[in-house]
């Protein structure tokens, strides 16, 4: 298969206080034309960062990526971003959210609210059309969030912890959904979580990220037939198998990740103590 | 929703029974000098239960002046004259308030820069530039607009400000990847943000432009309520005065009554669901 996207030897660096955090190191993906990938890693490991990268929000410190075969550079408007908050305009209602980005590309009053109207159906959120985000459930707004990136048809969807904001019943069928959603498009998806289980059960392969700097650990392959049923699919015996020999990768970038966390609040406390306080002031000068 | 609406008439027809109730009060111990005599075996004293209508007038006395103001005409041609000073000032001052609160609030270091100065100037009581407005404008009507707009130029200034200050950069660069250009960043999410911010910017201002012109009025008079007041406490009628801050405070609590309805309707989308 074709590579859609292309990462090579991207980190990304931060400065802050002239000290410097390294939050990257030496990233190499290829993402494969209509796979599902996934990236777990503890937290803290640098996935989002890699996502904001992708996406053009953020420029790495070194290395470059290719989307389609050609170099990326600044903001990424190819793929469709859903981040871990829905961040859905409060002020916009749920047709009116979902129609941005065809009112960004001058699709016609009409034509916008036919597909809005449309994709709402498909994301089960009909008769919620009319609805602001504050009235609006957890899962429903994640909903609307999906349907406001797939009414553009990106080939390309980033998400980044999209479900860890919902409760887990509603986690597992917002994943069914989502695989509903996606299968027969050929769209590609790059996942990232930190559960496990949710990597294995939505991906075709699955890239174990290590403990900060983030680098790619292990690139695993999950051999599972599709269509799959995401709650099902964790009685299968294979998925026990194939869960068991990643967890051992993951476990120690997790104990790993809570050292590293260890040591900052230590050394953050210890800083207290002194009257020292780092502040970063930082303008977001939009 | 019928136990509520219930509710809801109970509780006005408690308010103006609480109304009359404190008309009728004010209208009894309104009167000429009496006294209650207690006699008590050792000593008698007097308790005065009226006050004299110079101090307190009455009710009805000031329902009288009020009718009288409105037949001659004057209650029109004053309130006319404080009403167009305070919306101007009020425009003038939103209207500058919001373009200087965007600007700086995209302008970072220029910000930084100029805020100790613009504090400098907001901490100032407003009202003591009136005689520098007097030297610049004269004692006409410009002056009282001009001290309502500086009024709610602040107001709407720093809230407009915090508004775009306060714009979430998530938001942004979600639309932003999306596809929008900076325009349309500004015009689908910056701007939209900032309205409650600019809404309560309106809330603080609108009475406050009253305020400015009516003490304008006070300061410098020639028309206008603030100069019915000075011209009815000049003659010493007690009931005048009262007609004319009733007449201020029905205008307050119109404008107050009207920018909740304008909040309850535009700003729908803040509140949660309804339970």
């Amino acid at each position: 298969m074709r590579d859609k996207i292309v990462l090579r030897n991207i980190s990304k660096v931060f400065t802050r206080d002239e000290r410097e955090l390294r939050a990257l190191i030496d990233i190499n993906i290829d993402v494969k034309e209509g796979e599902f990938l996934s990236i777990v890693g503890p937290s803290g490991c640098g996935k989002s960062t890699l996502l904001n990268i992708i996406a053009g929000l953020l420029k790495p410190t070194t290395g470059e990526m290719s989307l389609d075969g050609q170099l990326l550079k600044g903001v990424n408007t190819k793929i469709g971003y859903i981040t871990q908050r829905d961040n859905l305009l409060p002020w916009r209602t749920t047709r009116q959210n979902i129609e941005i980005g065809l009112e960004i590309r001058d699709v016609p009053k009409s034509e916008r609210k036919s597909r809005a109207m449309a994709i709402i159906d498909r994301v089960g959120l009909a008769g919620f059309d009319d609805h602001f985000p504050n009235e609006l459930s957890g899962g429903m707004r994640k909903r609307a969030s999906l349907a406001r990136t797939l009414i553009y048809n990106p080939d390309v969807l980033l998400m980044d912890e999209p479900f860890s904001a919902v409760d887990a019943q509603t986690r597992l069928i917002l994943e069914n959904q989502l695989l509903e959603l996606w299968s027969g498009t050929g769209n590609t998806i790059l996942f990232v979580t930190h559960d496990l289980e949710e990597a294995i059960s939505l991906s075709d392969r699955v890239i174990v990220f290590s403990a900060r700097p983030g680098t790619a650990k292990a690139v695993n392959s999950i051999p599972l037939s599709r269509p799959r049923d995401t709650i099902k699919i964790r009685f299968n015996e294979d998925f026990i198998k194939i869960y068991g020999s990643i967890w051992k990768d993951l476990e120690e970038e997790v104990g790993k990740a809570e050292e590293l966390k260890t040591r900052a609040e230590l050394e953050k406390a210890r800083k207290d103590q002194e009257g020292f306080r780092t502040s970063f002031d930082e303008d977001t000068g939009l | 929703m019928r136990e509520k609406s219930k509710g809801i008439i109970k509780l006005n027809v408690q308010r103006i029974l609480f109304g009359i109730a404190l008309l009728l009060l004010w209208e009894l111990i309104s009167g000429e000098p009496a006294y209650l005599t207690i006699n008590l075996k050792v000593f008698s004293f007097r308790i005065p239960y009226t006050i004299e209508p110079f101090w307190i007038s009455s009710p009805s006395e000031i329902v009288s002046r009020l009718v009288d103001l409105t037949k001659s005409g004057q209650l029109t041609f004053h309130l006319s004259i404080t009403i167009f000073e305070m919306i101007v000032g009020f425009i003038i001052g939103a209207v500058l308030g919001i373009l200087a609160g965007f600007w700086l609030g995209r302008k970072v270091t220029l910000a930084k820069i100029v805020d100790p100065y613009i504090m400098a100037v907001y901490s100032l009581p407003k009202i003591a530039l009136a005689p520098l407005f007097i030297l610049w404008f004269g004692i006409g009507v410009d002056m009282k607009i001009a001290i309502a707009a500086i009024i709610v130029f602040f107001l709407v200034f720093y809230n407009t400000l915090g508004g775009v200050r306060s714009v979430d950069p998530e938001l942004v660069d979600v639309i932003r990847v999306i596809g929008a250009n900076e325009r349309e960043i500004l015009r689908k999410v910056v701007l939209p943000s900032t309205y409650p911010w600019i809404f309560t910017g309106f809330k603080l201002g609108i009475p406050y432009s009253l305020i400015g012109a009516v003490v304008g009025e006070l300061i410098a008079t020639n028309k206008g309520m603030g100069y019915l007041l000075m011209e009815y406490s000049g003659w010493f009628d007690t009931a005048g005065v009262f007609a004319v801050l009733f007449v201020l405070m029905i205008v307050a609590t119109v404008l107050n009554l009207l920018v909740n309805y304008a909040e309850d309707h535009l700003m729908r989308w803040r509140h949660g669901f309804p339970s």
